[in-house]
């Protein structure tokens, strides 16, 4: 076994772990604090807002797929994507999604179906959203900006893997002037996540939407087992600048180099 | 016993008196109280008051004066009902218990006369109800059922009022609810809000009329169940669904839903006075029978309320419902019979004169007909007059137009009891009654038959059963109603009944009978479970008065309090209506005593523990003079309107009314619709995107247009060191021709004009190498793009498919595709782009693995392509170094796995800048110097655009804060 | 009784897969189970494009007999994917069965709509970066917003390699702020985002979040 292969086999226990730890911890309290993220809270009330209005949220997931890197942020997507038809099940409208990745495509179309089906929305069984908007950035971008302009869509909220097309879609939401809440993981997209959108999600806050949209304990759990893991990260990397400055720098080298 | 009644206060004081022992005024003027059994009713409206009538009564007459009760209003229209004289003259006997109700006699005509009279009073109670109904009733309907609709309005108003529920009186019989259903809805449901129950529920005579026929048959009854003490048991242990169903009078009980469930029958004026004497009372004993859902069991109670009488059942068995056990309860109507003899015997022992005239014939209903006469319109009008006086003072100063004495303001109410009663007399003129009802169909009694029936003259005709008092007999059936009410308490729950009686003082709906029970029926009840009930029943016959002292004080209080208070005029008026036909005497407006026995006022102040308002004496409306009462006008004749909003001006404490404010304020803000206010929408800058777009694409096309290349000068030594277009430089260097390298076209045709001049130095300098070249792309147009970019940037080249290059087409799966083609590229993809063998090409001929390749040049904008490249395969590579060209967003993600060592990727190009780096170590010009210079415009261009726009809005930004800051000061 | 066993199933494969998948990125020995897995996962993947295909088509279909206002986008979409899967079904026929060189006319429309478009797409990109940049202080007017204008500024200015802006310290300073601060800045967010992407996959792996409708 490589170092790489056991420090992340480490790695993963170790999360695993903790978020076990924290859901027994927090399973007799309502809610653990964590640090308010605008973003989400913009989402809770447009939600409200679209129930008051009779109009409807669109969910844009992006264009990643669910092998590989880009699989999380889509993931996180279709958790966040859950709880907003949960949350808007007495919505005149129920949210409309987008993807823009095939695979991505039938889970969101699963998640619609499955989820109002629990919430017993029945124009979601019958013709849900989620449908593949295009197979590239731009054609996806532009498929998705005839959804931003319907009138009935008060808020955008696009979460998942997306490029510089992002500009387009926030962009449009701009000028629909309505609220355009976004995050991605690539870091270019976030740089113009966060020059356009008016609530943009910087970083690992794109994968807090169940923590933060009442998904479960679970959720709040990983947040936490985030932060302890966020601290250890933070420590190993003064360790390692310490040791680099001492000259012992040998194990962090073998393990950059995949050997142990 | 009182012989005299205090004109103050009413209370009875012994005629030796010269001043009120309550209340110390002279007694001067008071009028003499009638012995006991005397009733008001009689003096006045009657012409059979018959005050020489034995205390003692005589258990057959007081079996055959029920019957004769029960078969007048039931046999009306039956053949039985043919008056003789003689029965006219007990039907003269019954109009006391049922004055307006009875048809079949001959002062229906008289009664007539006074229809003006009735017409009157019946418009006076109407106005009442028009207070809260501004509808107008119909002057169509039948004037039989407003009196009832407005009764049983008033003992809704009544419930509401008193927000106790009814309790039930055994002694009612039920079938009476049942007949008027339409009635029922306006005042239960909202006995005031309705804009006109007249018109809402009218109770059309076709309808009256026809629901007993379709209902009950009188004529199906058998001959044998003319028997009248089995038909009452039958008819007491009848369901009272069934009974209710067969009842046209239903409208009563259901107004009043606790009422009757018993099956005895009382006197027909006593069950309407009992419903409409009684409005404080009555509520409470409803209650409890609302609360008795079954009614099979509720005839089982009444059955076994009244088993005790039956020394035969008492305590031992379960009544059944039959006839049987029924006419066993009846027994205690002939204490003479009962103790011996089974009830079923008692009609075989009367005489066949005595029920001559009860004799309904083969069509008799005598079970449904024997409650009929407890919902006689007369007791009703009573009752609504009586009740009509309690609106107001405004509407009890109307005096009667006929009365040509003096009217004396205390017995106004007297004077509107008795128009009332005329008024119900249109009741027996209304072809909305039932045709059994009818009184036509009765032979109209000559008008001097009842003028012979002098009050001081005992008629002859007269049986003598029904010379009893008959207040006697009234009182008997109150005492029965109290036992039932009392065996019927057991069926609640001792917890609601101790409740009911601890509120009553609090509500000050007090009811006599209720409150009789603990004191008198107690007794009862306990003597009820011995055998001994044929001795109880007895000693309560025999002793009535002793047994029952309470009521037998109030009863004569009560009778007491009348007669005196009748002005003279009254009394030659009665006797004036008492000489008329005795239909008339039927339709009169008066009050019996028994009635006036049920009201609460003095026994229930006196058992409710009201002792404190003991000194209250009441002085106006018809409990005028009875002390230790509840004020009347408190609760009625009070606008619903005020009602709610009296009790917050007068009984709140200031923090109540800060309550009531804060309640109101919290309200009054629901109401309100709150707008929220959102934060306007940041409006687009439409002229700030097109000027960008047109200052950028006209500098950048003037620049193309004037375009001349770049001379460069090749950067020294120093500046290129340690680059990553130098370690790329220095990678393809080191290749041979012919050695495989594999090319990752993975960007997207938009990148296209970055990518394409930022690949097309390297991948030339790759050509000039010699080098065998392998394309492969994981974005599914990477294939096409890798054609295009050879056919229009490496054209000068002349590679040819499959000899110099191999396209391999697609790879699907992205991260895990691309793992997958590292660990195995053969199997991953066996063809090439155009269907070929992509593996037979002789430099790809010993490739088994990613290894395998000289060169990896990857070509992205997308920085986690290039991420997934290093991390996915570059750890997978022993030798073979990897590069790219990566669009130049990517390039601070990727510099550090340059950067870093060991190096993970070997050398990068990045953007157009790091092309032109390229083009100028290669020493080539290249796409990238043919568009450096405009590709620099465009980008002072845009710092321009960026930093003046950002300045503008930058101010603009802080003029709106500061502009939105001081909006909210001035708000 | 109404059992439905496609949820535990399917979670229970979901999880299964996850954990074999997972442990052959680490485990030498369970990588040829791994790899099998992730076959079978292409072979799924590009199903689903056609899958999802099949869904764009249906979706526009309807959109086209519901009379929806962008019906006419729609039919534009439906008319343009059949030809061009008319256009590729015959380079695949003349190629495969023909021999004819490398799909002449799928290049041809690759070259001369899609790749154009798309350029010119990006190129609008430019346009709307740069309006998003110049309008940053007027949507947040903060310290955050003003220290990613003027590093924008100076990156562009740094980046300019013609004589009047051939700045030496703003080259300098462009690659110092490349190399330290926006590097820096990159790696925390993306340990952020390497942290959160394990918690979803994690969650996943414990059957919390079910994106497959188990």
């Amino acid at each position: 076994m490589s170092a790489t292969g056991f420090t992340g086999i480490v790695v993963i226990v170790l999360f695993v772990g903790l978020i076990v730890f924290f859901s027994i911890i927090h399973k007799d309290r309502k809610h653990i604090p964590i640090r308010p993220i605008p973003a989400y809270q913009k989402i809770i009330e447009e939600i409200n807002v679209a129930v008051e209005d009779g109009t409807q949220l669109h969910i844009s997931l992006g264009r990643g797929g669910i092998i590989g890197p880009e699989s999380a942020a889509g993931l996180a997507g279709l958790s966040l994507l859950k709880q907003v038809i949960e949350k808007s099940s007495i919505c005149d409208h129920p949210p409309v999604a987008s993807t823009g990745n095939p695979v991505l495509s039938i889970l969101a179309q699963d998640t619609i179906r499955s989820t109002s089906k629990a919430i017993s929305v029945a124009e979601q069984l019958r013709h849900p959203s989620g449908e593949l908007i295009g197979v590239t950035p731009f054609s996806y971008a532009a498929g998705t900006l005839t959804i931003i302009r319907d009138e009935k869509v008060s808020a955008n909220v696009h979460t998942g893997w997306f490029g510089n097309e992002i500009i387009w879609l926030t962009t449009a939401g701009e000028r629909q002037s309505s609220p355009t809440i976004a995050g991605t993981a690539q870091l270019p997209a976030q740089a113009i996540i966060y020059a356009s959108a008016s609530d943009p999600l910087i970083g690992e806050e794109l994968y807090a939407g169940g923590a933060y949209l009442g998904a479960g304990k679970v959720h709040e759990a990983s947040i936490s087992a985030q932060d302890v893991m966020r601290w250890i990260i933070i420590f190993l990397i003064l360790g390692s600048a310490l040791l680099n400055l001492f000259g012992i720098n040998t194990f962090l080298e073998e393990i950059l180099a995949g050997s142990m | 016993m009182a012989d005299i009644l205090c004109p103050t206060c009413g209370r009875p004081n012994s005629k030796d008196r010269e001043f009120c022992d309550f209340c110390g005024n002279p007694l001067d003027g008071a009028l003499t109280a009638k012995p006991q059994g005397t009733s008001l009713r009689n003096d006045l409206f009657t012409e059979e008051s018959s005050p020489d009538l034995p205390q003692d009564r005589n258990d057959q007459d007081e079996i055959s004066r029920l019957e004769s009760l029960l078969s007048e209003t039931e046999g009306e229209g039956t053949p039985f009902q043919k008056p003789t004289p003689e029965s006219g003259e007990e039907s003269s006997r019954l109009d006391e218990y049922l004055p307006a109700e009875e048809p079949l006699s001959k002062a229906d005509s008289s009664q007539r006369k006074a229809a003006p009279e009735e017409t009157d009073d019946t418009s006076r109670l109407e106005e009442y109800f028009r207070e809260e109904n501004p509808v107008p009733p119909p002057p169509g309907k039948s004037q039989p059922q407003e009196p009832t609709k407005e009764s049983s309005r008033l003992e809704e108003y009544i419930k509401e009022e008193s927000s106790v529920p009814p309790v039930p009186e055994n002694s009612r019989p039920q079938e009476p609810i049942k007949d008027s259903p339409p009635l029922e809805d306006p005042f239960v449901r909202d006995p005031f809000k309705s804009p006109d129950p007249f018109q809402e529920t009218p109770l059309s005579g076709e309808e009256e009329s026809d629901r007993p026929e379709e209902e009950f048959d009188p004529f199906k009854i058998p001959p044998e169940e003319l028997d009248l003490t089995g038909e009452l048991d039958s008819k007491k242990n009848k369901p009272p669904s069934q009974a209710e169903a067969e009842d046209p009078w239903e409208f009563f009980s259901q107004d009043s839903p606790g009422e009757p469930t018993g099956g005895e029958s009382p006197p027909a004026s006593e069950d309407s006075a009992g419903e409409k004497d009684f409005p404080d009372s009555a509520p409470p004993e409803k209650s409890a029978s609302s609360e008795i859902p079954d009614e099979a069991p509720i005839a089982e109670t009444s059955a076994g309320e009244w088993g005790f009488l039956d020394p035969k059942d008492a305590g031992e068995e379960p009544v059944s419902p039959t006839s049987e056990d029924s006419g066993e309860k009846w027994d205690f109507l002939d204490p003479g019979i009962s103790s011996a003899e089974p009830a079923e015997q008692v009609p075989d022992d009367q005489t066949p004169d005595e029920f001559a005239w009860l004799d309904p014939g083969p069509a008799a209903d005598l079970p449904e007909d024997e409650d009929q006469p407890e919902f006689g319109s007369q007791g009703f009008g009573e009752d609504s007059g009586w009740l009509d006086m309690l609106q107001g003072p405004e509407s009890s100063q109307a005096p009667p137009p006929e009365s040509s004495q003096p009217k004396k303001p205390q017995t106004d109410w007297l004077e509107k009891i008795k128009r009332l009663n005329k008024s119900s007399d249109l009741v027996d003129e209304d072809s909305s009654f039932p045709d059994w009802l009818a009184v036509s169909n009765l032979p109209t009694a000559e008008p001097e038959e009842p003028e012979q029936m002098e009050p001081g003259k005992p008629s002859s005709e007269v049986p003598e059963w029904l010379n009893l008092d008959d207040d006697e007999s009234l009182n008997e059936f109150l005492r029965r109603k109290d036992l039932t009410n009392e065996e019927h308490t057991p069926q609640i729950s001792e917890v609601s009944q101790k409740e009911a009686e601890d509120d009553e003082p609090a509500t000050g709906l007090s009811d006599s009978q209720q409150i009789k029970f603990p004191s008198w029926a107690e007794e009862q009840k306990k003597k009820s479970q011995s055998p001994e009930d044929l001795q109880f029943l007895a000693a309560y016959e025999d002793d009535a008065s002793k047994s029952a002292e309470p009521f037998q004080i109030e009863e004569e209080f009560f009778d007491d309090l009348f007669d005196e208070e009748l002005p003279d005029w009254l009394t030659a008026a009665s006797s004036k209506e008492v000489s008329q036909p005795l239909q008339d005497e039927l339709a009169q407006g008066e009050l019996p005593g028994w009635v006036e026995a049920m009201r609460p006022v003095v026994e229930s102040t006196d058992a409710s523990g009201l002792a404190e308002d003991e000194e209250y004496i009441e002085s106006y409306g018809p409990l005028a003079g009875i002390p230790s009462v509840l004020p009347a006008e408190a609760e009625i004749g009070i606008n619903l309107n005020e009602t709610a909003q009296k009790p917050l001006d007068l009984l709140t404490s200031t923090t109540h009314q800060e309550n009531v404010n804060l309640l109101k304020k919290i309200i009054s803000n629901e109401n309100k619709s709150r707008s929220i206010q959102r934060p306007a929408p940041l409006q687009t800058q439409r002229v700030l995107r097109w000027l960008i777009a047109i200052v950028l694409l006209f500098s950048t096309a003037v620049t193309v247009i004037f375009n001349n290349v770049i001379e460069t000068q090749p950067p020294s030594a120093a500046q290129i060191r340690g680059t990553s277009y130098a370690a790329l430089y220095d990678q393809i260097e080191k290749l041979q021709d012919g050695q495989p390298v594999l090319i990752a076209y993975d960007y997207q045709p938009a990148a296209s004009g970055e990518l394409h001049i930022a690949a097309a130095s390297v991948v030339d300098h790759l050509m000039e190498k010699g080098t065998y070249l392998s394309f492969v792309s994981t974005q599914p147009t990477g294939p096409v793009l890798a054609e295009q970019f050879l056919a229009s940037t490496q054209a000068e080249h002349g590679y040819l498919h499959t000899q110099k290059y191999i396209n391999l087409g697609y790879l699907p799966g992205e991260s895990a595709g691309l793992l997958s083609f590292t660990i195995s590229p053969k199997q991953i993809i066996p063809l090439a782009f155009d269907g070929s063998n992509a593996w037979d090409s002789p430099p790809l001929i010993n490739v088994n693995s990613i290894s395998d390749f000289s060169m990896i040049l990857v070509i992205t904008d997308d920085p986690n392509i290039a991420k997934i490249w290093i991390e996915q395969v570059g750890t997978q590579l022993e030798d073979t170094p990897l590069t790219m060209v990566v669009s130049a967003q990517v390039e601070p993600l990727i510099q550090p796995y340059f950067k870093s060592s060991p190096q993970p990727l070997a050398g990068y190009v990045a953007g157009i800048i790091g092309s032109m780096n390229y083009e100028q170590l290669t020493e080539s010009p290249n796409l990238a110097s043919k568009i450096w210079l405009p590709f620099n415009v465009g980008i002072v261009i845009s710092v321009g655009i960026i930093f003046i726009g950002g300045l503008a809005n930058g101010v603009l930004s802080i003029f709106s804060q500061r502009r939105t800051r001081l909006l909210g000061d001035t708000r | 009784m109404n059992v439905k066993l496609h949820a535990p199933i399917s979670t229970a494969i979901a999880i299964g897969v996850g954990i074999i998948v997972l442990a052959g990125y680490f485990i030498p020995s369970v990588e040829s189970i791994r790899f099998i897995f992730l076959r079978t996962g292409l072979v799924l993947a590009a199903v689903a494009l056609l899958v999802g295909i099949i869904n764009l088509i249906s979706v526009h279909i309807r959109k086209l007999g519901g009379g929806d206002e962008n019906s006419g986008y729609s039919l534009i979409l439906l008319i343009s994917l059949l030809v061009t899967l008319g256009v590729g079904i015959t380079d695949m026929v003349q190629t495969y069965l023909f021999g004819q060189p490398n799909f002449r006319m799928t290049n041809w429309v690759f070259t001369n709509i899609q790749m154009p478009i798309e350029t010119s797409l990006l190129a609008v990109t430019a346009v709307s970066l740069i309006y998003a940049a110049a309008s940053i202080l007027r949507k947040r007017m903060d310290i955050n917003a003003v220290i990613f204008f003027f590093v924008v500024l100076l990156i562009l200015l740094g980046s300019v390699a013609i004589p009047p802006a051939t700045i030496p310290l703003l080259g300098g300073i462009r690659d110092w702020i490349l190399r330290v601060p926006a590097l820096g800045g990159a790696r925390g967010l993306l340990l952020g985002i390497a942290l959160g992407t394990i918690t979803t996959g994690i969650r996943i792996l414990m059957g919390t979040d079910r994106p497959y409708g188990g």
